[in-house]
């Protein structure tokens, strides 16, 4: 319940986010960031002045994937994986809107993989951004291609073997244009990101770190969010160009560059397939 | 079932001249073209890529958007997205791509999204004999996706109904807000016949939302159509749908009740529109005693063989399904009055011949069915024939 | 936890503005993100609860408040957020 209006009036009586969130369908655990990358999505989108008609929000399933459904706009809670071409088809059929992918690492770079590279590897104008917190929580706590090596999970219960995948580096050798990592609390860079993100063309990937401390945490650190989110920063290195494949995430032995990896303008696939079109009919105009 | 947010009406689909020749790989793109299909997500399968091919020459003409994506899932899952966009959307493939996009077809289901795909199918199972046709995906155009859901399956049985079944299919899935399947097969897409192209064609597009942004249930029904109306993405609308099972508002909704009701109404959505949708060809009837049931190519050799023996004197008579699911009950039940034997003849080890046996009490039934990849021929079946009667 | 022990250098602005901090204490869980963030002490998790039985953030100390919006913009669930209020400083009773 909001407090009553006092005496001096010029003042608010609801979060000025109210218009943009379905405050209702914020179903996450208490204290998880990614409630805070939705609320930092939508600040920038406010700031932007877009409404429903203006962008999109896809995302596939899991913990991040509850999160398209927060926002007022057309929202899309499509299959596992599969937010990243849902996404290409709504923007190659309507190029006005701008599409956003909100989804988990494990969405994205395990069953999702295959269109992630793609999708980057097209340049299509779209900003994914993929909330990793190395483990697939909503199911239980599996383990995802972002798990550390030694983590325990309930599918590696004697600690995981398989080396982690480097989202930023695989990102910016399928060929996306701007490659970016910020740890899940620093809200002011990742709002800055984002707006980056959301005026340019081609495809944007922001990889936010979100420590699952119900899953992940409770199997690995035996910590809380706020106990996490300390150990977090203390190993955030904040680097600026640094290049993609250099930028460790390695959680266990205390290193996780962030920063922006890839910032070059270029077409994007929209553009791309319209300088097509043009061409087509030009041609086929001069036959006549 | 009509509707006031529905619209059906006459396009113009340019000039034509007179009859072409075409395969029927390319006759099913021009019935999408003509049906106003402006987004095609494909991947290449014999015996379909001639659909894309002649897709992604056509589209960018029209101001269309043709890209081929890296998989079947892919593909389909972005003519979703289009389709959500408000554009009409239509994915080509063959059994092994439609066992990948088996999930999607239940997100379209789910979502209630209108959307074509076109399978041309082939001998299986699994790689088969690609350049071969076949009939044995029957059961898998319907039941390829898991969990309770009707589907609408067309069969068309040659070039022109290539066309023509294509912009029904269209039709269809944007009255019904459902995934649409046509299910052709190799022979079919890829022998020549003439095709009439028509100057003026049918559209229906999607029911309309009536309501302003703020009062708007994406999947609230108000109609006895139980089709909720459609918003889409770049408009003031907005709306969550998700594969999760929802109420109207979209939220989702974990309790039994909900279930109920929503699957419920997503099957009566398809079962109440039966008539309007089953469709097929009679030969003969009149006066027969024994119907032989065939769809698709190999209903050409029963044709010839039925004509045969009608000519010999023999009352016999022939039914070409040009739609496969929702099954024709009531055809069963109108045969059972008149017929006493029903011989089904299919390419296949046998499919669409356990429906006809669910009949058992109407009617005696037999079945010429056979797993091979080319059309029976006319001989053959007359011989077959001759021993049922 | 997060709290800094920087002070500000300059001179307070001579335009006399005070940030009134509200929550929404039914939109609250109790996570206390923003009373770890908060430089100043502002907040802390009270003892009531809300429908939803969780004990949600209150403003303990309303005029320590500066304005940073580091609560507004960590909160997870959108539930807390910050007006500024031009108007007398009200003085410490």
């Amino acid at each position: 319940m909001l407090p009553q209006p006092t005496s001096d009036g010029n003042h608010q009586t609801e979060h000025p986010l109210t218009g943009m969130l379905n405050l209702h369908r914020f179903v996450f655990c208490s204290g998880c960031l990614i409630g805070t990358v939705i609320t930092s999505l939508a600040t920038c989108l406010k700031e932007e002045n877009l409404t429903a008609r203006d962008y999109a929000i896809v995302s596939g399933i899991g913990c991040t994937g509850r999160s398209s459904g927060c926002f007022k706009a057309p929202a899309f809670h499509t299959t596992h994986g599969r937010a990243i071409p849902f996404a290409t088809g709504l923007k190659l059929a309507r190029p006005r809107i701008k599409v956003f992918v909100l989804s988990g690492d494990g969405d994205i770079s395990a069953i999702g993989g295959n269109h992630f590279i793609h999708a980057a590897r097209r340049n299509i104008d779209i900003c994914v951004i993929c909330v990793n917190n190395s483990v697939y929580g909503m199911t239980g706590g599996q383990a995802a291609p972002t798990t550390q090596l030694g983590d325990i999970t309930s599918t590696t219960p004697y600690g995981n073997v398989e080396p982690p995948f480097n989202l930023v580096g695989l990102a910016a050798a399928s060929g996306a244009t701007y490659v970016a990592r910020w740890p899940g609390y620093d809200t002011l860079r990742l709002q800055k990101s984002l707006r980056k993100a959301m005026n340019r063309r081609g495809f944007s990937f922001i990889e936010v770190i979100v420590p699952c401390f119900t899953q992940y945490g409770r199997r690995n650190r035996k910590e809380g969010s706020i106990e996490m989110m300390e150990w977090l920063r203390a190993i955030v290195d904040l680097r600026v160009g640094c290049l993609p494949h250099e930028a460790v995430l390695d959680l266990n032995s205390g290193l996780a560059v962030c920063g922006e990896f890839v910032e070059t303008d270029g077409l994007g696939f929209v553009e791309n397939l319209q300088k097509l079109r043009e061409r087509v009919k030009e041609k086929g105009a001069k036959k006549q | 079932m009509k509707n006031d947010s529905i619209t059906v009406e006459k396009q113009s689909t340019g000039p034509v001249s007179g009859p072409v020749l075409s395969t029927g790989n390319h006759a099913c793109a021009e019935g999408a073209l003509a049906a106003g299909c402006r987004f095609f997500g494909g991947y290449p399968i014999t015996p379909s890529s001639e659909v894309a091919e002649l897709m992604s020459k056509r589209l960018p003409l029209v101001d269309g958007t043709f890209v081929q994506m890296e998989d079947e899932i892919a593909s389909i899952v972005a003519c979703l997205g289009a389709s959500f966009a408000g554009v009409k959307s239509m994915t080509a493939t063959s059994g092994p791509g439609l066992s990948l996009m088996a999930e999607s077809i239940g997100l379209a289901v789910m979502m209630e999204v209108p959307l074509v795909i076109v399978t041309v199918m082939r001998g299986g199972p699994s790689t088969g004999q690609p350049t071969n046709a076949s009939q044995s995906d029957v059961y898998q155009v319907r039941y390829t996706s898991h969990g309770d859901y009707e589907l609408i399956v067309l069969a068309p049985g040659s070039v022109q109904e290539m066309y023509e079944l294509t912009i029904r299919a269209f039709n269809l899935s944007e009255n019904y807000r459902t995934p649409v399947i046509v299910a052709a097969d190799g022979t079919l897409g890829q022998m020549m016949e003439p095709l009439c192209l028509k100057p003026e064609v049918v559209r229906v597009e999607r029911k309309q939302p009536q309501v302003p942004p703020q009062e708007y249930k994406p999947f609230q029904v108000l109609d006895e159509d139980l089709v909720p109306a459609m918003a889409v993405a770049g408009t003031d609308y907005d709306f969550y749908a998700t594969g999760l099972t929802h109420d109207e508002m979209g939220n989702p909704r974990m309790d039994p009740d909900s279930a109920e009701k929503l699957i419920t109404r997503l099957c009566a959505k398809i079962r109440r529109a039966r008539t309007h949708i089953n469709d097929w060809e009679t030969y003969g009837l009149e006066d027969a005693k024994l119907v032989v049931l065939a769809y698709g190519v190999n209903a050409r050799g029963v044709r010839e063989a039925a004509e045969q023996m009608r000519a010999e004197g023999h009352k016999i008579g022939m039914v070409r399904l040009k739609s496969l699911w929702p099954f024709p009950d009531e055809l069963m039940d109108q045969l059972g009055r008149q017929v006493q034997k029903v011989v089904v003849s299919e390419l296949n080890n046998g499919m669409l011949i356990r429906e006809v046996e669910r009949f058992r009490h109407h009617f005696n039934v037999a079945g010429i069915t056979v797993p091979t990849p080319v059309p029976l021929r006319p001989s053959e079946i007359y011989h077959r024939l001759l021993e049922e009667i | 936890m997060f709290a800094s022990n920087r002070k500000p250098i300059l001179a307070p602005p001579q335009i006399k503005k005070y940030y009134r901090v509200i929550v929404d204490s039914e939109q609250c869980d109790g996570c206390s993100l923003c009373t770890a963030f908060c430089p100043l002490d502002v907040l802390e998790i009270g003892d009531a609860t809300n429908r939803r039985m969780l004990h949600y953030a209150v403003v303990a100390n309303p005029l320590n408040c500066l304005g940073c919006e580091q609560c507004e913009r960590i909160c997870p669930t959108a539930a807390i957020f910050i007006n500024e209020v031009e108007g007398e400083l009200e003085t410490l009773a």
